[in-house]
């Protein structure tokens, strides 16, 4: 679908129309799932979120007045969300704090019992996270399918240029954050699977 | 020579987009410094294991479809309007004139062939309240309340003013019945015969 196509998707949207409101979300949920998640609060649940998403969108269409500016307009409607479940976390985190006798929550499956593969994938987007949001946005933005370098420019109101300094500044940025991780806390590193000559025999 | 920063040469060369002078300063690079190769190794590395990452996280945006659109619903109105409409009602009732031509004035909600009482509920047909139409069973004036200025300008045959102003009188009306605006299991609004409490003590 080509950059007219969307415009026009977009205006019928505003329009009223919910056909075209249930193809552009299709089209960009994953794009908005990508904003909540280089801005979310990391106990905050995505699905959640873009549900709260989904609704506001549906709520505030109507007021779409530049189709050809939705991507910004619907990344302002994620922040929004994100930010609001940011708070939302902080409060629930300062009630917590303050209660002695909270239970521990359970402890996730340890490191070495997961898929290493999974295990880096997920490091590398908590870290990815973690990076300030200049950087972060459009480094978890690059991972979805099908959102060019210049929609990311047009989401973020920045030159192509200057998203491509920040992708590779954040790259750069993330290593760096893996290496840091890595040397600081070398326990974390993901276990290799028990496969040893000596595993097996224990087993 | 395209003299771009070690990081956004590798980050052109993951994206693919890496011209052949961005090739050429790479490989120069690397003849200096061979670690340059190991960064770019690196580099790949963590966009697979990110782009992994999200795309888990993202799987979650396809479950999220857009809310059912709601049936379009009345706006809640202030308490004080089911009491306009109810005086509004029991007025258009009082003056729409059915007691001569019941038939004419039949509400839409009575059963075509069943008889019209004699002095059954009916609605307006055109939602035109005109004073001089009343046909209230009695209709004293009261009193007046102070008036309220709204308006003043030159007269437009230049002789004095042109004022406009808010009145409020104070009537006893008597009409048989009062209805109030309800809702059916629609969302459509309907009159609903009511009795009402005592508001004040009588005048």
């Amino acid at each position: 679908m080509t950059d007219a196509d969307q415009v026009e998707l977009a205006r019928r949207a505003a329009a009223g129309e919910r056909a075209a409101l249930e193809l552009l979300w299709r089209l960009h949920r994953r794009f908005a799932a990508a904003v909540l998640l280089a801005h979310l609060p990391r106990r905050a649940d995505l699905e959640d979120l873009l549900q709260e998403v989904a609704v506001s969108l549906c709520e505030h269409i109507g007021e779409l007045r530049q189709p050809e500016r939705f991507l910004p307009w619907l990344r302002s409607i994620a922040l929004n969300r994100a930010r609001s479940s940011a708070r939302r976390e902080s409060l629930r985190a300062h009630a917590a704090a303050s209660l002695d006798a909270l239970p521990a929550e359970p402890a996730g499956p340890a490191a070495g019992n997961e898929d290493a593969t999974r295990a880096a994938a997920a490091r590398a987007l908590e870290l990815a996270g973690r990076l300030d949001p200049d950087y972060g946005e459009p480094l978890i933005m690059k991972c979805v399918r099908g959102l060019s370098q210049r929609q990311i420019a047009t989401a973020l109101g920045l030159s192509e240029a200057a998203v491509e300094t920040r992708l590779a500044r954040a790259r750069r940025l993330l290593r760096r954050e893996l290496e840091q991780e890595e040397a600081v806390l070398p326990s974390r590193r993901v276990a290799a699977p028990r496969t040893s000559a000596a595993d097996r025999a224990e087993a | 020579m395209s003299n771009q920063p070690e990081e956004v040469l590798i980050h052109r060369a993951i994206e693919l987009t890496a011209s052949a002078a961005d090739w050429a300063d790479l490989d120069a690079a690397a003849l200096r410094d061979p670690a340059v190769l190991q960064r770019l190794a690196s580099a790949l590395q963590d966009e697979g294991d990110l782009r992994r990452g999200v795309e888990e996280r993202l799987a979650a945006a396809e479950r999220v479809a857009l809310p059912q659109a709601k049936a379009r619903r009345l706006p809640r109105a202030p308490a004080w309007l089911g009491w306009a409409a109810a005086a509004a009602l029991a007025l258009i009732w009082s003056a729409s004139g059915f007691l001569d031509e019941p038939a004419k004035h039949a509400s839409p909600l009575r059963d075509a062939g069943s008889p019209a009482p004699e002095r059954g509920p009916a609605l307006a047909g055109d939602g035109v309240l005109s004073l001089d139409d009343l046909r209230l069973v009695s209709n004293d004036t009261l009193g007046e309340l102070p008036s309220m200025m709204l308006e003043t300008r030159p007269a437009a045959d230049g002789r004095g003013y042109e004022v406009i102003r808010l009145r409020r009188t104070l009537e006893r009306l008597h009409v048989d019945q009062i209805f109030r605006v309800a809702e059916d299991e629609h969302g459509n609004a309907v009159p609903a015969q009511w009795t009402p409490p005592v508001l004040s003590e009588r005048m």
